[in-house]
């Protein structure tokens, strides 16, 4: 070799060795996983479905996901997965994904470009931002939910964003901020693993929650005793794991909890010191509307006034309420009363999807406060979530119509101000008025602008509320012939809300895209992009930003920031602004790092401290308070409040609600009656109908209905009944039947001893089915404090499909 | 009665042993000088060889190659003169219960391709191929606990035991066993397009007949015999089902089972 090829060589190298340096300093833009010998690259991610979190290795080849696994070292699901877990990967790859815009003309669904798509969506927001609104989802990701809530809030100074999370853990919301002054569990799923005792409430765990609930059952092939109670309105998959399984009445879960508070103090079984140090007693404000947090602060009550009020919840009548035998809830009043068992409670939505939905929550934290189970591994009350990030992107980020990002309020002079200043607006750019919640928004959109309908744009990203807002005639069905409505979807298939939808956007899921995600247990998870969306499909987050601009663009005030700059001003690591509304530039630079670094700032005023990006990219996740140490490493917090694990609990405190809404550090328990349900069953609609989920199916479908493994094993929806009641109406197993209530009817396929069992006079349905549409005949009543819809109690009838068709028309839909 | 007097056999080893040494010592010098006059070794050999080079030192190694026992019968004399060192010859162990040779490869491939009808992907959880007790795991593992085998009928054996919530992961192929009423709802929503990747080829071994290795995950398969023992498909069934410590012989693949955690996360 020459000399001076060598040299040549040698600098050759030596450049290169200093760029991929470089390379390896910086945050990737997106994955850098090398394939194996096989040609299979694996990167990790968190499933794409429920709020558990499990935590998935995603196998790519050429391009395309290939094969899932289970992450062995995960915290959240140790290697293990559910069958919707296993076949994530296909829900990519449906035959009919969207893959252009298209916009509605005569009728029809056209192609168009995304230039005319951007162009179509600003103008209908410059021509009237007050009548805009955005729905959203808690299976966005951290960073598009956090963009859009600063486009709504911070850009356009408009409040009418809610996610869907609204409709499934805003009770959850209300009755831990009602209770401890802050949202989100105290404890986490470590708990699963040390309890004695779990008590799930109204939750069908070995089909909803499939791996946290074996989590618990697999202790026992290890020789571990752990006592399941399974209190529930229907016998179901869960209940045969379960050593006591305890059949209330609807409703009727508010006299359990009252039952159990009232044998602790009859008993004196309840944990005199616990509820000395750290608890006081509230009820129900006498005034609800003197502001718009005091239906969530209350009425201080003694404790001999709350005695007082539990004084008739006597086993014998909650009983007589519930349904459940004096002795079991006896059974529950000692095992709470005893102090050598640690009791973990977990529910979903069968407490949040209730008019009495906060009180469920504030009962079971109360229950355990007064019992002093609470603080100790093993010894919590923790609401699970359904959807991936409705913690991480609804409950966090706040895009719900009352919140600011770090769980600020609207209605906050000085939260406003915090938020203008880390955005950067001009002071008082902050809407202080709530926007509209889920139900109030759909029912302004649906109603006629001049009858008061003051929404007349929804932009709706990453959810299906054409199937799952409650009472769909009324709140969804009804926006057809409203001419001058306009609805825009963002999603990856066609849907029940894609049949109405005006503009129809075709959107990047789950590994084509950056993302980070929230779960039930307060962990903060991220993933890189692995593949690239089909066709002309665009991440979520972009489709923000690239309205966001053409309205900065066309001259919009509130896309502007204090300094005149565009709100989305993106650089990368050299302080370069790299124009990412431009799609070609988008991933020119992490678009998800940059905002989740702006976001940050917001999480330190409810201790919920988010760790920097790089750390969630080294991680399977972590649980916030993600403090920083001495040594300058990242720590999660498992246990809030409880000194030995929380490090913003006092030294010699032990346990410290440091967000009491009474300023005191102390927790709140609440007295809340036991009050019938919005609708009970009469002599003409004499079944109590009850909607929820299939192991197989996630929400409504749209994914897991297009993955051949699922699908086959559950192709439709059915309608539960007791044979008994079957029998009686002369109805077989399999028959179409009709289920009417006073909103509609619906027919479909009876199914007896099925997979669940239904007490008499109890009907269940399924509402995954896009074909067998539930919510065209739920009640949609909300909770007046969380504004959340119960889906699981209304009055039903059932019949033949031939007597059904001879009800005269006038008798059906009511309502419309 | 006095021991036998022992001199005369004293007097006799003394000499044999007189004889014996001379012979041995004076044979060993010579044997030194004997090879280092006839062996010159021109080049090393080297202790491992590429396959490809294993028969081409064999013929053209300078070393003369040394006359097996077994071939110097000259030198044998009397009742063994004759004996001939045949592994085949020898004694057979009683105790061979299952004669087995291995599948053909018609055999793994219609294995391979029938398992691969029942997941999406290798590595997937397959469905169930039969109607399921909808609301219990309690009747799965009646049969598939222990595993059974009727005639060609072949229940296999958990393969996890430790998880016991069958239905979590597992579901039936052909629907909830409710009888349709309405045969449109059975129809898919649409179709999927999704290719996953397929069974890994066979192990690797490092000389043809040494135990090949595990050539998939380990993980959710830890009961080897699930597959592969006599309950197992024919064409993945071992050949020696009467051993039951499969990993004594065959390893698995660290990167295959998580293990490597170095870059399992970056």
């Amino acid at each position: 070799m020459q000399r001076r090829e060598f040299l040549k060589l040698s600098a050759l190298a030596t450049a290169s060795a200093v760029a991929a340096t470089r390379a390896g300093a910086a945050t990737p833009v997106t994955s850098t996983a090398t394939a194996g010998m096989d040609g299979i690259a694996w990167d990790k991610a968190p499933c794409r479905f429920c709020g558990t979190g499990c935590h998935v290795r995603v196998g790519v080849k050429d391009d395309r996901v290939v094969a899932i696994q289970g992450d062995q070292l995960a915290d959240v699901n140790k290697g293990l997965l559910c069958v919707k877990g296993y076949h994530v990967g296909l829900a990519l790859y449906g035959r009919d994904r969207l893959t252009t815009p298209l916009l509605r003309r005569n009728g029809k669904l056209e192609p168009i470009s995304w230039d005319e798509a951007i162009e179509t969506i600003s103008r209908r927001v410059m021509a009237a931002p007050e009548r805009f609104a955005i729905y959203g989802s808690g299976q966005w990701t951290i960073p598009e939910g956090y963009a859009a809530n600063k486009f709504m809030k911070g850009g356009l100074s408009n409040n009418h964003i809610d996610p869907n999370a609204r409709l499934c853990m805003a009770s959850a919301v209300t009755g831990y901020l009602s209770t401890y002054g802050v949202d989100e569990p105290a404890g986490c799923y470590d708990d699963l693993d040390k309890c004695d005792v779990l008590i799930m409430w109204g939750n069908n765990m070995a089909e909803m929650h499939p791996v946290l609930f074996s989590r618990v059952i697999d202790r026992r092939s290890h020789g571990e005793k752990v006592m399941i109670i399974d209190i529930g309105t229907r016998r179901t998959r869960t209940t045969e794991f379960s050593d006591h399984y305890l059949e209330f009445k609807p409703q009727s879960d508010l006299a359990i909890m009252n039952g159990i508070a009232h044998l602790l103090i009859k008993n004196g079984t309840y944990d005199a010191t616990f509820v000395e140090r750290f608890c006081n007693f509230r009820k129900a404000p006498g005034d609800p509307a003197a502001s718009p947090v005091a239906p969530l602060l209350g009425d201080a009550m003694t404790f001999d006034e709350y005695r007082a009020a539990l004084d008739p919840y006597t086993p014998e009548y909650v009983e007589q309420i519930s349904g459940v035998h004096a002795s079991k809830i006896r059974l529950l009043g000692d095992l709470f009363g005893r102090r050598d068992v640690r009791i973990t409670s977990v529910w979903c939505m069968g407490f949040n999807q209730h008019t009495r939905g906060t009180n469920a929550n504030r009962l079971c934290h109360g229950i355990h406060l007064l019992s002093g189970h609470f603080g100790k591994p093993g010894d919590a009350p923790t609401s699970l979530t359904g959807q991936p990030s409705a913690c991480g992107t609804a409950r966090e980020v706040g895009t719900l119509c009352h919140l600011l990002p770090g769980g600020r309020l609207v209605a906050n002079p000085e939260h406003r101000r915090e938020s203008e200043r880390f955005w950067n607006l001009p002071d008082g750019r902050i809407n202080p008025k709530m926007g509209h919640h889920t139900v109030a928004m759909w029912e302004k959109f649906c109603t006629p602008t001049e009858k008061g309908g003051d929404i007349g744009t929804i932009w709706v990203q990453v959810t299906n509320p054409g199937q799952s807002l409650p009472n769909l005639h009324k709140l969804f069905k009804a926006k057809k012939g409203l001419e001058d409505k306009f609805l825009i979807v963002s999603d990856v298939y066609p849907t029940a809300t894609t049949e109405l939808a005006d503009l129809v956007l075709p959107s990047s899921m789950w590994v084509e895209k950056n993302g980070m995600f929230g779960n039930s247990e307060r962990r903060t998870q991220q993933w890189f992009k692995m593949v690239n969306p089909p066709g002309e499909a665009r991440d979520d987050c972009w489709q923000i930003i690239a309205v966001a601009r053409r309205l900065f663009e066309s001259g919009h005030p509130g896309l502007k920031d204090r300094d005149g700059n565009f709100l989305f001003t993106i650089r990368n690591d050299t302080g370069t602004e790299v124009p990412v509304w431009d799609w070609e530039r988008y991933y020119d630079v992490n678009v998800d790092k940059v905002l989740f670094e702006e976001y940050r700032a917001f999480s330190r005023s409810k201790h919920k401290d988010l760790a920097p990006y790089d750390e969630y990219v080294k991680a399977r996740g972590l649980r916030w308070p993600v403090v920083q140490q001495a040594n300058g490493s990242w720590r999660e917090t498992k246990f809030r409040f409880s000194e030995f694990d929380d490090s913003y609990v006092k030294k010699g405190a032990e346990i410290q609600f440091y967000h009491s809404t009474t300023k005191d550090n102390k927790a709140q328990i609440w007295f809340a009656p036991y009050e019938k349900a919005a609708e009970e069953p009469d002599a003409e609609y004499p079944f109590w109908l009850c909607t929820g989920r299939v192991l197989e199916h996630w929400h409504t479908g749209t994914m897991t209905m297009r993955i051949p493994q699922l699908h086959g094993a559950m192709p439709h929806a059915y309608v539960e009944m007791h044979p008994e009641d079957a029998a009686e109406r002369g109805l077989a197993n399999g028959e179409t039947i009709v289920v009417r209530t006073r909103r509609g009817e619906l027919k479909l396929p009876a199914w007896i001893n099925g997979r669940a069992q239904v007490p008499r006079g109890s009907l269940f349905i399924p509402f995954f089915d896009q074909r067998l549409l539930v919510n065209d005949i739920t009640l949609g009543e909300i909770d007046p404090i969380s504004k959340e819809p119960d889906y699981k109690k209304c009055a039903a009838t059932v019949g033949r499909v031939s007597v059904a068709e001879s009800f005269p028309a006038s008798s059906l839909q009511k309502s419309l | 009665m006095s021991p036998p007097d022992p001199k005369p056999y004293q007097n006799g080893a003394w000499l044999f042993g007189t004889i014996l040494l001379t012979a041995s010592v004076s044979g060993y010098f010579m044997g030194l000088r004997q090879t280092s006059s006839q062996i010159s070794m021109t080049r090393p050999v080297s202790l491992v060889t590429a396959d490809s080079e294993r028969g081409a030192v064999l013929e053209t190694n300078s070393v003369p190659v040394a006359v097996s026992y077994a071939g110097q019968d000259w030198l044998r004399d009397g009742a063994n003169g004759h004996w001939e060192n045949h592994l085949a010859n020898l004694a057979q162990p009683s105790s061979n219960p299952v004669a087995l040779t291995n599948a053909t490869e018609t055999e793994r491939a219609l294995a391979l391709a029938g398992r691969a009808a029942r997941r999406a992907f290798d590595g997937a959880p397959p469905v169930v191929p039969h109607p399921i007790a909808q609301d219990s795991s309690a009747a799965c593992l009646a049969c598939h606990g222990p595993g059974l085998a009727v005639k060609d009928r072949i229940a296999s054996r958990i393969s996890h035991a430790r998880y016991s919530s069958c239905t979590q992961c597992h579901v039936p192929s052909g629907g909830t066993g409710l009888p349709a009423s309405e045969p449109a709802l059975l129809e898919p929503v649409a179709a999927n397009q999704f290719a996953g990747v397929t069974p890994p080829m066979k192990g690797t071994r490092a000389w043809p007949l040494a135990p090949p290795t595990i050539p998939h995950s380990t993980l959710m398969r830890g009961d080897c015999l699930s597959c592969h023992g006599p309950g197992g498909l024919s064409g993945l069934r071992t050949p020696h089902p009467d051993r039951q410590s499969c990993v004594q012989c065959h390893v698995s693949d660290a990167e295959l089972d998580q293990h490597v955690f170095s870059s399992a996360v970056r």
